[in-house]
C-alpha cells in the first residue's frame, strides 16, 4: 500500500508537469506511467521504431518526456521525503511516530472516518499545505529536478522548463 | 489523394485488380519452405539410417545385384533397354523402397511443421501483447476521443474495427497491423499518439495505412509466413544442425552448404512479403481522402531499418566485386526503400511486374525436393493404379510443379501484361521470367537431395569413367538448354493470350474469370511439358553404362523417333490446338467491336477521364490468316491431285502395286511436303500480320494442315486406295501435327511470336 501511495503521489504530481511541459503526452500519461511503476528502467530507456520490424517502417520521434519526468519527480520526492523526515525527528520524534501509527491504525481499519491513503500522504507531505518549503528548499528541489532531466537526456531548456513545472506542482495543493 | 504520374497525366492503375504481389510471395515462401522441409527430413533420414547400420547393407545388396545381372545395353535395341531398365529396377527395389520411405517421412515432417506453424500464428498476438507490454486504448478514458476517431477511420476505410492497442514504451511514430484468425489488432505507440493532437494529418496517414493493411487482408499472409519461417527453424533447421554434430563428413558439408541456400532463399523471399505488402498499404491508403500527409511522410521520416545481422551480411556482400549495393541491400530489408514506396505512390506500374529473381526462387523451391515429390507420386500412383511407368511418373511429377509455377509466375506475368497493354509499352519480361524460371530449375536440381543420395549416386555408378561423367554433361547441357528455350517461349506465348484476352476484359467488370480460365490452359500445357521435360531428365539413368557416349548420341538419333510417337497421341494434338485456339477465341467476343475499347474502372485507382479509351485497331487478323491457309491447303491439294495423276500416267502399274511406292511416293512425300508447305505457310502469315504473329501462324498452319489432310484421304480414295479410322487419324495427326511442330519451330528461329503491344491509353486530354 504504501508503494501504491507513493507512486500515486509521484504520478499525480507527475501529471501536472506533463500537463504543462509536454501536453501532446497527456493522453498517453496513464498507460506509460503504469508502465513505468512496472518497469522504471524498460519505460524510461524507451523502444525506439527499430523494434517495429512488421510495421510502417517510420522514425521514432526523439524522446518521450512523461517517463523522464515521473523519474524526476521521483528522484526529488525521494529527497524531500528524507529530508522532511529527518527534520520532523529532529522537531519531535514523537510527532512522526504519531503519524506512523496513525497511518498503521487507519490502514488496518482502527480509524475508518480516515483514509488511509490520504494519511499517508499527509506523513510523506508535511510541507504541502500548513508547512510550506523554504526558499531554499524551492531552489534545491528545482536544481536536483533540473540535473535530473539533463542527466536523463533531455537538453538545458526543457530541462529548466521540467524543473520550473515541478516546483510549480509541489506548491499546488493536492 | 489523387497522385497523378509525373510524367504525364495517365492515371494510376489498380494493383488490387489481380491478386497481389504480396499473395504470389506469400506462395512463393510456402513453396520454399516445404521444399527446403522435404529436403531437410529426407536427408535425417539417410542419416538415421547411415547411423543403425542399415544402409551399407542395402546398397552392398544392390551392388551385387547389379555386378551379377549388370551388362552395357544400346538404347537403339529395345529389347535389351528393356531388359537393363527391369534388372535395374529390380536390384535398386530396396533402396527405392527407402526413397519412399523418406519421402513419406518427410510428407509427416512437413505436417508437423504446417501444424507447428498453425499454432505459433494463432498464438502470435497474445504473444505479443503479453511481451511487448500492450495496453488497451479503449479502456483508458483519456484515449475516448481517440477512439472515436479512430471507429470512424475504419467506418472510412470499409473494415469492422480491430482492437487498438497502445505501446506505452515506444517512441515510434510509425503503428503496427496484427492478428490472426479474423481477430486483428493495431498498436499505436506512444510517439504516434503524440501526432493526434500535434499533427493530425500524419496521424491519419500512418493509421490510414495500418488498417490498409487490415483492408488489404495481408496481416494473415504476413504473420503466417513469419510463423511458418519460424517452425522450419524450430523443427527442420535445428534437428539439422543437430545431425551435423554426429556427422562432419563430406556428405555433412554438401548438405549444410545446400541448406544455407535454402534457408537465404526462404529468408529472402519472407522479406520480400513484408516489404510487398507495405507497398500495397500505402497505395490503398492513397485512395482515401485527405491522405496527403502519407507521400511527405515517407519523405521525411521514413528510415531504413537494419538489425545487427543484416549489416553484417550487407558489409560482407560490398566487399564482393559485382555487388550492387542498392539491389541488395533492397533484398535484405524488410522495409522497403522510402524512394521506392514514393515512387509506387506515384505510379503503380512496379507493382505489376514480377522480377526474373522470383521465377528464379520459384524455380528452386518447386525442383529442390524434386526427388521427394517423385517418390510421393509414385507411390501414390502405384497404391492407385497398381502399376507406373517411366511417362506417368513424370506426368505426376509435372502435376505437382506445374500448378505451383503458373499460380506464381503465370500470374505475374498477366499482371505484367495488363500494365504494357494499357501503358502501350513492349512486353521483354515474359521471356526473362522464362528464362530465370528455367535457370531456378536447374539450379535447383544441383540443391536438390537427389543431387546428393539418388539411387544411381548411392550405388556408385556416376563415378565410373569420365566418359560416363562426359556424356552426363552434355546429356545435362542439351537438357537444360531444352528448358531454358522450351520455358522463355511458353512465357511468351502465355504473354501474347494474356494480352489478347486482357482486351476483352478491360472492357468487362472483372478480370478474374479471364485470368482464371487462361492460367488453367496454360497450367495444363505446363504440366505435359514439364512431363516431357522430367521424363527426358530421368532418361540420364541410361547413360550410367561403360558405353555411355555411344548411348548418349543414341539418344540424340531417337529423337526424331520420340517425337513421331508424341505426334502420334491425341493429346499432343489438343495441346497443339490449344496454343492458338486459347488466344485466338478472344475474338469471339471481339466480333461487335469497331476500333476502340471504352477502359472499364475495375484496372485504374484513380477516376478516368471521359474519352480515355484503348486503342484496337491493330487487333487479331483471323480473316488473312484463314484465307491464307485455305489457299495453301488448296494448292497442296491440286499439286497432290497432279502428282497422283503423273505418277498414275508416267509409272506402270506393277510399279505403283510395290509397297515401297505406295509407302513413300503417296504417303510419305506427300506428308512431308506438306509438313513443309505448312511452315511455310505460318511464316508467310507471321510476316503478313502485325500483331500475335506466331499464334496467326499457327492457325493457318493448322487451317492449312487440315485441308492437305483431307487432301490425301480423298484423293487415295479417288485412286482406289482404302480407308479405315487408323488411317485417317495417323494421316491426320502426322500432318497436322507435325506440321504444327515445324511451323512452331519456325516461328522460334524467326524470333516469333513476338508480338508488339498496340494498345494505349490515348491522350487524356
Amino acid at each position: 500500500m504504501p508503494d501504491q501511495v507513493e507512486n500515486q503521489l509521484i504520478a499525480e504530481l507527475s501529471r501536472r508537469v506533463v500537463t504543462d511541459v509536454a501536453p501532446a503526452e497527456k493522453r498517453a500519461f496513464n498507460a506509460i506511467s503504469k508502465a513505468y511503476f512496472k518497469n522504471p528502467e524498460k519505460t524510461l530507456k524507451g523502444e525506439g521504431g527499430d523494434d517495429e520490424l512488421m510495421g510502417f517502417g517510420l522514425a521514432e520521434i526523439s524522446l518521450l518526456l512523461t517517463p523522464i519526468i515521473l523519474e524526476v519527480v521521483k528522484e526529488v520526492l525521494k529527497d524531500l521525503l528524507k529530508d522532511s523526515v529527518k527534520d520532523s525527528i529532529k522537531k519531535s520524534s514523537l510527532t512522526v511516530l504519531e503519524k506512523i501509527q496513525t497511518f498503521f491504525k487507519g490502514l488496518f481499519g482502527a480509524n475508518p472516518s480516515q483514509p488511509a491513503q490520504l494519511q499517508y500522504v499527509q506523513l510523506l507531505l508535511p510541507f504541502s499545505e500548513e508547512n510550506p518549503l523554504s526558499q531554499e528548499k524551492l531552489r534545491q528541489v528545482h536544481q536536483r529536478a533540473r540535473e535530473s532531466a539533463i542527466r536523463l537526456g533531455v537538453d538545458a531548456n526543457q530541462a529548466t522548463l521540467i524543473a520550473d513545472s515541478v516546483i510549480t506542482s509541489l506548491q499546488l495543493p493536492l | 489523394m489523387k497522385i497523378k504520374t509525373e510524367e504525364s497525366c495517365q492515371p494510376r492503375l489498380d494493383p488490387f485488380a489481380f491478386p497481389s504481389e504480396t499473395t504470389l510471395r506469400f506462395a512463393l515462401l510456402l513453396v520454399s519452405v516445404i521444399g527446403a522441409s522435404l529436403f531437410i527430413y529426407s536427408i535425417l533420414y539417410w542419416r538415421y539410417l547411415e547411423t543403425q547400420g542399415r544402409l551399407e547393407p542395402i546398397l552392398n545388396l544392390a551392388r551385387a545385384c547389379l555386378g551379377q545381372n549388370g551388362s552395357s545395353s544400346s538404347v537403339l535395341k529395345l529389347d535389351e533397354l528393356t531388359t537393363a531398365r527391369a534388372v535395374f529396377a529390380q536390384c535398386s527395389e530396396p533402396l527405392e523402397k527407402e526413397f519412399r520411405n523418406a519421402a513419406w517421412l518427410a510428407l509427416g515432417g512437413v505436417g508437423i511443421l504446417l501444424c507447428l506453424a498453425s499454432l505459433l500464428y494463432s498464438l502470435f498476438p497474445s504473444l505479443m501483447i503479453w511481451r511487448e507490454g500492450l495496453v488497451f486504448l479503449d479502456k483508458d478514458a483519456a484515449m475516448e476521443d481517440v477512439v472515436v476517431y479512430l471507429k470512424h477511420l475504419c467506418q472510412e476505410v470499409g473494415i469492422r474495427a480491430p482492437i487498438f492497442l497502445q505501446k506505452p514504451t515506444s517512441r515510434a511514430i510509425g503503428g503496427r497491423a496484427f492478428g490472426s484468425l479474423g481477430r486483428y489488432y493495431v498498436v499505436l505507440p506512444t510517439g504516434l499518439l503524440t501526432l493526434f493532437d500535434q499533427n493530425q494529418d500524419t496521424f491519419r496517414a500512418v493509421m490510414l495505412h495500418e488498417l490498409a493493411h487490415l483492408r488489404n487482408k495481408d496481416v494473415d499472409k504476413t504473420y503466417f509466413s513469419v510463423a511458418v519461417s519460424c517452425a522450419f527453424v524450430i523443427a527442420a533447421l535445428i534437428p539439422f544442425a543437430f545431425s551435423l554434430l554426429s556427422n562432419s563428413s563430406a556428405e555433412g558439408f554438401q548438405a549444410s552448404w545446400r541448406v544455407i541456400a535454402l534457408v537465404l532463399l526462404i529468408y529472402l523471399t519472407l522479406a520480400a512479403v513484408v516489404r510487398s505488402r507495405e507497398f500495397y498499404a500505402d497505395v490503398r491508403a492513397s485512395t482515401y481522402s485527405d491522405s496527403q500527409a502519407l507521400s511527405p511522410l515517407l519523405e521525411t521520416v521514413l528510415k531504413p531499418k537494419f538489425s545487427g545481422w543484416q549489416i553484417t551480411v550487407i558489409s560482407a556482400l560490398e566487399r564482393l566485386p559485382c555487388f550492387k549495393r542498392n539491389h541488395w541491400q533492397f533484398a535484405f530489408l524488410l522495409h522497403p526503400d522510402a524512394s521506392e514506396r514514393r515512387h509506387i505512390l506515384r505510379t503503380t506500374d512496379r507493382l505489376f511486374k514480377l522480377d526474373s529473381w522470383a521465377a528464379f526462387g520459384t524455380g528452386i523451391a518447386a525442383t529442390v525436393a524434386y526427388e521427394s515429390v517423385t517418390s510421393l507420386t509414385t507411390s501414390l500412383l502405384r497404391n492407385v493404379s497398381g502399376h507406373t511407368d517411366a511417362w506417368l511418373e513424370s506426368l505426376g511429377a509435372g502435376f505437382v510443379f506445374a500448378p505451383l509455377v503458373i499460380g506464381i509466375i503465370g500470374l505475374g506475368i498477366w499482371r505484367g501484361t495488363f500494365v504494357t497493354l494499357v501503358r502501350n509499352q513492349q512486353d521483354t519480361e515474359a521471356g526473362k521470367l522464362g528464362i530465370g524460371l528455367g535457370l531456378g530449375l536447374i539450379f535447383g536440381q544441383v540443391l536438390s537431395f537427389d543431387n546428393i543420395t539418388s539411387s544411381q549416386r548411392a550405388l556408385g555408378l556416376e563415378k565410373y569413367d569420365w566418359a560416363m561423367q562426359f556424356a552426363s554433361t552434355a546429356f545435362n547441357l542439351l537438357w537444360s538448354v531444352l528448358l531454358l528455350v522450351s520455358l522463355y517461349y511458353f512465357f511468351m506465348w502465355m504473354a501474347s493470350g494474356a494480352s489478347v484476352w486482357l482486351r476483352v476484359a478491360i472492357a468487362s467488370h472483372s478480370p478474374r474469370p479471364f485470368y482464371i480460365a487462361g492460367l488453367i490452359v496454360a497450367g495444363l500445357w505446363l504440366t505435359l511439358w514439364f512431363g516431357v521435360i522430367f521424363l527426358i531428365r530421368n532418361a540420364d539413368v541410361l547413360l550410367l553404362a561403360p558405353n555411355s557416349i555411344e548411348i548418349l548420341f543414341s539418344l540424340v538419333l531417337l529423337f526424331p523417333l520420340v517425337i513421331s510417337y508424341i505426334t502420334l497421341q491425341p493429346l499432343t494434338l489438343i495441346a497443339l490446338v490449344s496454343l492458338w485456339a486459347f488466344p485466338l477465341s478472344a475474338w469471339l467476343w471481339r466480333v461487335h467491336q469497331t476500333n476502340s475499347t471504352s477502359l472499364s474502372t475495375w484496372g485504374f485507382l484513380d477516376q478516368l477521364p471521359d474519352q480515355t479509351h484503348l486503342s484496337t485497331q491493330k487487333q487479331i487478323q483471323l480473316h488473312p490468316a484463314l484465307m491464307t491457309g485455305l489457299k495453301g491447303g488448296l494448292i497442296y491439294c491440286v499439286l497432290l491431285l497432279a502428282l497422283r495423276l503423273g505418277l498414275r500416267l508416267l509409272l506402270p502399274e506393277s510399279v505403283r502395286n510395290t509397297d515401297w511406292f505406295k509407302l513413300v511416293l503417296l504417303y510419305a512425300v506427300p506428308i512431308g511436303f506438306s509438313v513443309l508447305m505448312r511452315a511455310g505457310i505460318a511464316m508467310k502469315i507471321a510476316r503478313q500480320v502485325k500483331d500475335f504473329k506466331g499464334i496467326h501462324g499457327l492457325f493457318a498452319a493448322f487451317i492449312a494442315g487440315c485441308v492437305m489432310a483431307w487432301s490425301v484421304v480423298v484423293l487415295n480414295l479417288l485412286f482406289g486406295g482404302t480407308i479405315n479410322t487408323e488411317l485417317v487419324w495417323m494421316t491426320f495427326s502426322l500432318s497436322v501435327n507435325w506440321g504444327a511442330l515445324l511451323s512452331l519451330l519456325g516461328m522460334m528461329v524467326m524470333r516469333l511470336p513476338k508480338y508488339q503491344m498496340n494498345g494505349a491509353v490515348q491522350d487524356c486530354s
